[in-house]
């Protein structure tokens, strides 16, 4: 991170511009005023800052794949998930700097959670697990693209509708009603709802919470072995 | 069992293209085996089978006497790689390299330092240490990449064209370099497009050809069977332009091309 500050820009300014972009274009047209909208729109961001940090995973590891390194992890003694997981594990320094800079400025923009530091603190964890989680989707989709380009663009396709079709800008019920459907079981939905609880809810520990990371662990679960499997037999 | 190295049969299959077809070949220990082809040959393939990067479609291979595809942890621990990319972290310098390679083979961060150090003075990189690789000429960064290749001192070596790509001088640093690791009692298995370099380092050379080997032997045998002067007509006759005419015609041909 100190050697390639460059790469960290898009972690640092991605959260700035669309927050202040939604909050002050959206929130007067969607909830009336702006300070009524930031209660909407501060977890929806702070869902977006992780799936698009997450969705710079897959990108990153091509890249990484394309520079012949993990040939070289491959021929040495040590476990085979081992560059892959320490990868995302120290790739996870994004997460917590796009979620501290969405607090930041949602502070100075007059957001404070009804739930306190307390309440900031279990959100970054839960939010830095689910994103870490989310990465392994994106790493999948890392390994089997040919190249960076691809990886991104397949990414970004993935990103917008999941963000775009759940409660993280809107709220839900505004929506026509199939697509209300779909917004209802987009598992981004869960994790803006759970961020809120975690947020501003009365019980910290809600069902949202639990349902979050019972979907991070099950994508874990799904794709970490896929993409293990496909990058061991690709050379 | 004195061979480093025994294939048996192997071919490795990419949809209908045989990228190795049915190759067997022994490499003995203690010596330098140069595998010298044209592009396209097969060469990285085998390689890549060799050192548990992919898996035979048919056949064995044993490396000092362990199944590369049963046993692949044990070979890993025997063998060292250096690819034709530098597999190297660009954003680290060639010290922090050294050091976070030695740690991920297990040495503690003391033993780290001090193998990093004499690796760097091994390759002459010391002045250069603490310099961030992306700034790095060619011949450095396959040097230190070398060099991360034999921290845990492996028994053998494999060198995937080492030399493509350098300029002259640094092709020769190179050459010394692998000259002192066999000094050290190292097998080295190196693929090449030069046949200067086979002829220079290699103790035995196979010449590879679609996937095959197609003559095998030390470089003076192999001049005198083929009745050349240089491993150039050996070489062009086995993979310049064989797939047409008879090999009589063959043989002009490079005549007249030479």
């Amino acid at each position: 991170m100190m050697k390639t500050p460059e790469e960290f820009m898009d972690t640092l300014i991605f959260p700035i511009v669309f927050l202040l972009m939604f909050t002050y274009i959206f929130g007067g047209a969607i909830s009336g005023s702006i300070s009524n909208y930031l209660p909407i729109i501060i977890p929806g961001i702070l869902t977006f800052c992780v799936l698009n940090t997450a969705g710079t995973a897959g990108n990153s590891l091509r890249e990484d794949i394309e520079t012949g390194i993990f040939n070289r992890f491959k021929s040495m003694p040590i476990s085979r998930i081992a560059p892959l997981s320490g990868k995302l594990t120290s790739d996870s320094i994004r997460f917590v700097i796009s979620i501290m800079i969405t607090y930041i400025l949602a502070v100075i923009m007059g957001f404070w959670p009804s739930n306190g530091i307390s309440g900031i603190l279990l959100c970054l964890f839960f939010l830095v697990f689910c994103g870490w989680c989310i990465s392994w989707v994106f790493t999948f989709i890392g390994v089997i693209m040919r190249t960076s380009g691809s990886v991104q663009g397949i990414s970004g396709i993935i990103i917008m509708p999941l963000m775009f079709v759940s409660n993280a800008f809107v709220p839900v019920d505004t929506m026509p009603e199939p697509l209300q459907i779909i917004a209802n079981i987009n598992p981004v939905t869960h994790i803006v709802k759970a961020t809120n609880d975690l947020l501003m809810g009365s019980n910290i520990l809600s069902h949202e919470v639990l349902i979050s990371l019972i979907i991070a662990i099950v994508l874990v679960l799904i794709f970490a072995p896929l993409t293990l499997k496909i990058h061991l037999k690709k050379t | 069992m004195n061979n480093a190295i025994e294939i048996k049969n192997v071919s490795k299959k990419f949809g209908d293209m045989k990228a190795v077809n049915d190759l067997s070949l022994n490499i003995p220990k203690n010596e330098v085996f140069a595998v010298l082809g044209p592009n396209g040959a097969g060469k990285t393939t085998m390689i890549n089978m060799l050192a548990t990067l992919s898996t035979p479609s048919s056949g064995i291979i044993k490396i000092f006497g362990h199944d590369v595809v049963k046993e692949p942890e044990k070979i890993r621990e025997l063998i060292g790689l250096t690819g034709q990319y530098a597999s190297v972290d660009e954003a680290l310098s060639a010290k922090q390299n050294l050091v976070i390679f030695s740690e991920l083979l297990g040495l503690s961060i003391k033993e780290a330092k001090i193998r990093a150090n004499e690796l760097l003075k091994e390759f002459h990189l010391e002045d250069v240490a603490d310099k961030v690789i992306s700034n790095f000429s060619g011949g450095m960064r396959r040097r230190l990449d070398l060099a991360v290749s034999l921290i845990a001192r492996p028994e053998l070596i494999f060198l995937d064209e080492p030399t493509t790509g350098l300029d002259p001088r640094t092709r020769n640093q190179m050459w010394s370099t692998i000259r002192d690791l066999v000094k050290n009692g190292s097998t080295i298995l190196l693929t090449t497009q030069y046949l200067e370099e086979a002829d220079q380092l290699a103790d035995r050379i196979a010449i590879m050809d679609k996937g095959k080997i197609a003559v095998e032997g030390t470089p003076e045998n192999l001049k005198k069977e083929h009745n050349s002067k240089s491993l150039d007509e050996i070489f062009l006759k086995i993979t310049g332009d064989g797939s047409t005419g008879e090999k009589n015609d063959d043989e002009l041909n490079i005549t007249k091309e030479a």
